[in-house]
């Protein structure tokens, strides 16, 4: 059942993760012109939660460093991902290196099955799920939009899905509203984020408006000519979903019905005869 | 991990860079040697972690693979 809504408050907080958070909006920290490009636009966006990765350590290691004080300094949760890994034992030992680096069991599980549209390989995804939920990590999995992976994932411990609206930074919103529905419906009280391929507000909008619980994107910021106006459209156009969503939508119809008053119409419309006498 | 029999030098893959080390060494060692900075990095050895607790105990074989890993954007 759908919680009262408040507008006067906004206050519509959920539990992710074994934490409760206010912004149900994520984002990423990627492909940002600058870091204060990044600072600015994840203040703008309200996030209380972003995603980082791991990369080899270069010739310069204060990068990592620098880069690790910027996220600290946000106080945001961070949320590390497994990007890059091909196969469940890649995403494994991935994962074991990001929560000794970040001190959390959050992982966002990334396991790609293809270089083009980088879908998420459901097998390795659902066998590394599996194993890192026996090592005790909290798995947000990114998934696709199929009912039968989710299920598994489900089924191996997932308290939590990421199904994409579309792929990886094309911008593309959600491209299967039936999938993603079935989703929804098949799993009413967990929390289902939709991430990747949000390119601008409405979509986040139409995600929230559907009944999702949260939108995680990066590009869609990073890459807009004003991030940290976007990073601020984001955030309200999640708001603004969310709040369409509680406040319960009027139902869709096929015929035209009017909205003023056909009672006491002038002129002709009632007296067909009206238009003789005058 | 068995302390390797011994060899004059091994070859050790570094984060993709081919490195040449006398042997014997440990992780810890091998870190040190290379400048890597653990503060912000994890370890990985032949895809399997390590955690950071064990690398002074951690003998490099010749042949091995290392990723040593620090925090970044992502997505």
């Amino acid at each position: 059942m759908k919680p009262p809504v408040d507008a006067s408050t906004n206050s519509d907080p959920w539990q992710l993760g074994g934490a409760t958070f206010t912004s149900r909006l994520l984002i990423g920290t990627a492909l940002y012109p600058s870091p204060a490009i990044m600072t600015a636009s994840i203040r703008a966006s309200g996030a209380e939660i972003v995603t980082v990765s791991l990369r080899r350590q270069g010739v310069n290691p204060e990068a990592g460093e620098s880069f690790w004080r910027i996220i600290s300094d946000l106080d945001v949760a961070v949320l590390p991902n497994t990007a890059g890994c091909h196969t469940a034992q890649e995403a494994i030992t991935l994962a074991h290196m990001a929560r000794e680096l970040f001190h959390t069991n959050w992982i966002k599980l990334e396991v790609i099955g293809d270089p083009y549209n980088l879908q998420p390989d459901p097998f390795e995804t659902v066998k590394a799920a599996r194993v890192l939920i026996q090592d005790g990590f909290e798995v947000f999995p990114y998934t696709t939009d199929d009912l039968v992976v989710a299920r598994q994932l489900v089924d191996a411990g997932c308290r939590i899905l990421m199904p994409w609206g579309s792929p990886i930074g094309s911008g593309k919103g959600l491209m299967n509203r039936y999938n993603l529905m079935a989703i929804r419906n098949a799993f009413p009280d967990m929390p289902i984020i939709i991430d990747a391929g949000i390119g601008k507000p409405s979509h986040a909008a139409l995600a929230m408006e559907l009944g999702f619980d949260g939108v995680l994107l990066n590009s869609a910021v990073a890459l807009a000519h004003d991030p940290e106006a976007m990073a601020q459209a984001c955030a309200l156009a999640v708001k603004a979903g969310r709040l369409g969503y509680r406040a319960g939508p009027m139902q869709e119809r096929e015929l035209a019905a009017p909205s003023t008053p056909t009672l006491g119409t002038p002129f002709w419309h009632q007296d067909p005869d009206a238009g003789e006498r005058s | 991990m068995n302390q390797p029999t011994q060899h004059r030098t091994l070859s050790v893959r570094v984060n993709g860079h081919q490195h040449t080390l006398e042997a014997p060494v440990t992780l810890a060692q091998l870190i040190r040697q290379l400048k890597y900075d653990t503060r912000t990095g994890a370890v990985a050895l032949n895809r399997t972690f390590v955690p950071a607790d064990t690398y002074d105990r951690v003998w490099v074989h010749d042949g091995d693979d290392v990723e040593i890993l620090s925090p970044m954007s992502g997505g």
